[in-house]
């Protein structure tokens, strides 16, 4: 039996199932793009001759290796509103060239499908158009159409895929479907994977239990990494820095010195600024989006939330210039930077001062008490007053 | 004898770059400079607010405590709220759900206020109501 598929990557609405502006199916998940789970899944699960992937997305934000000589299939890029004409057309080229079973899914949700068992079940029953449904008995937008069923399959695609032209069968599945529709979807993705309790895998060598790291990710031994953990291909984490709570940084991701990054998943090429608390977000593009307060920030400033570059000459250009500009910068801050600490005049000041270590805050120093008791009425016994007074 | 000072509400603009921050500021100088200052900062605009804006919050902080006066947030945007939270410095300032709140929180433990209230209840007779007595133990019928 001749087996194919088409894989649609767009939504039903504009703006829709969309991050930082890009589709959810290009979002890396634990190191690889949720279309290439979706990808790599139908092909575990079934004996498929061709799959075509169709999408309005420019080439260039096409996840690195969108072709058919690493086995992701033949892309093609839809002419402005086009996506679900060209859909069609790619049907009808599969139904000239013989297919007999066309597998049709929209990215859309991820769900862990036996796409064998669905092929199997729409034979056997006969049907001519099978859509699985959650169960809840909502459409996943996958479906198994007979070859032979040009005019309902064009119906779908011209609606679509919200509505049949002929009476069709549902697939129940009760098996784990996120259907990607927002940060909270991308990250609860995530936190499953790395709990294993889907059945995703890191892309990366598991260093230790519950720890994933990618090729030629950068460590620092005085930063903490916390089980369960992902550090993405290329990612830098750098001292002090604290990664826990089923944290996930995706691919080229700095972590700066000194921040606590919790609960966190980050987009490629991610830069999170020094001695921050990142928590309960996903991140990237510049933006946080909170999980717990439901709200997207967006930075304009980078040395808080920032972007490296994806092209790799630039990033260690970048490296190269500030490292040069390092110890200048030093020298210049020990010649002309005024002393923190002020030398005693006498002795007895000297030895009365109290060390450095203990030295309070200079904002805390400043609010030592201005105020003496006697402003204090003599018959109040205890006043309990706020703060600094 | 102890005077209630005058508490002053400020709205912040709605962003809070190295411009806006530094134009804030010397809107607010002036009150910094008061002696004792009592300010809030009504933070229900911000939408957006980079590391200018955060410096600018410490530096009035630090200004207002030199001066031994106190300095409080309201009704924190999510947004601002994400950034304070994201650069630890929520938990160095007292934070208010609204305004109101916060105005009022200056005159919760004044000793003015507590040397005027009357005693309802002299030590060791019961509270009615209270099922216990003063000591602890359970009142007889």
């Amino acid at each position: 039996m001749d087996v194919r598929a088409i894989v649609v990557l767009g939504a039903p609405e504009e703006s829709y199932e969309t991050i930082a502006g890009e589709p959810y199916a290009f979002a890396d998940v634990l190191g690889a793009p949720v279309v290439y789970r979706v990808l790599d899944r139908l092909k575990a699960t079934t004996d498929i001759n061709a799959i075509t992937v169709v999408t309005e997305a420019p080439p260039s934000t096409w996840p690195v290796g969108a072709n058919p000589a690493n086995g992701r299939g033949t892309w093609l890029q839809a002419a402005g509103d086009q996506l679900w004409r060209t859909a069609e057309q790619a049907f009808e080229d599969y139904v000239q060239n013989g297919a007999d079973q066309i597998v049709v899914i929209r990215v859309g949700a991820y769900a862990e499908l036996d796409f064998g068992d669905v092929i199997q079940y729409h034979t056997q029953q006969r049907h001519n158009v099978t859509s699985v449904v959650d169960s809840k008995n909502e459409p996943l937008d996958i479906y198994v159409i007979s070859g032979s069923r040009r005019n309902d399959a064009a119906y779908l695609f011209r609606h679509r895929l919200r509505q049949f032209r002929a009476k069709y069968e549902r697939y129940p599945f009760d098996g784990y479907a996120n259907r990607l529709t927002s940060p909270h979807d991308l990250r609860h993705m995530a936190i499953e994977g790395l709990m294993q309790r889907i059945q995703i895998k890191p892309e990366g060598t598991e260093i230790k239990p519950g720890v994933w790291v990618g090729r030629g990710a950068q460590i620092h031994r005085r930063s903490r990494v916390l089980s369960p953990a992902y550090i993405g291909a290329g990612c830098r984490v750098r001292a002090a820095s604290v990664i826990t709570r089923c944290s996930s940084l995706e691919h080229h991701t700095v972590v700066d010195c000194g921040t606590v990054v919790e609960n966190v998943s980050t987009l490629p090429f991610t830069y999170l600024g020094a001695g921050l608390d990142v928590t309960h977000s996903v991140v990237g593009r510049s933006r946080v989006w909170n999980l717990k307060r439901n709200v997207e920030v967006e930075f304009a400033d980078a040395r808080l939330i920032g972007e490296a570059s994806a092209n790799a000459p630039l990033r260690a250009l970048g490296s190269l210039l500030s490292l040069a500009s390092f110890f200048p910068a030093q020298f210049l801050r020990g010649l002309f930077a005024p002393s923190h600490r002020e030398c005693p005049a006498s002795l007895p000041g000297a030895i009365s001062t109290p060390a450095a270590a203990l030295e309070a805050p200079a904002a805390l120093k400043a609010a030592a008490p201005a105020v003496d008791a006697g402003e204090f009425p003599a018959n109040l016994v205890v006043a309990r007053r706020y703060g600094n007074e | 004898m102890e005077t209630s000072r005058p508490v002053i509400v400020k709205r912040m603009p709605d962003r809070l770059n190295q411009k806006q921050a530094r134009m804030f500021l010397r809107d607010i100088q002036p009150l910094l400079n008061t002696d004792r200052p009592q300010l809030v900062f009504d933070c229900s605009l911000i939408r957006q607010m980079d590391a200018a804006g955060v410096d600018m919050l410490l530096h009035c902080m630090a200004e207002v405590m030199k001066r031994d006066g106190e300095l409080k947030l309201a009704a924190v945007s999510p947004q601002a709220a994400v950034v304070l939270e994201l650069t630890r410095t929520d938990r160095l300032f007292e934070v208010f759900e609204t305004s109101g709140d916060a105005v009022k929180s200056f005159y919760r433990f004044l000793p003015n206020a507590m040397k005027n209230q009357p005693v309802l209840f002299p030590m060791g007779t019961p509270i009615p109501g209270d099922s216990t007595s003063t000591d602890g133990a359970p009142l007889a019928a």
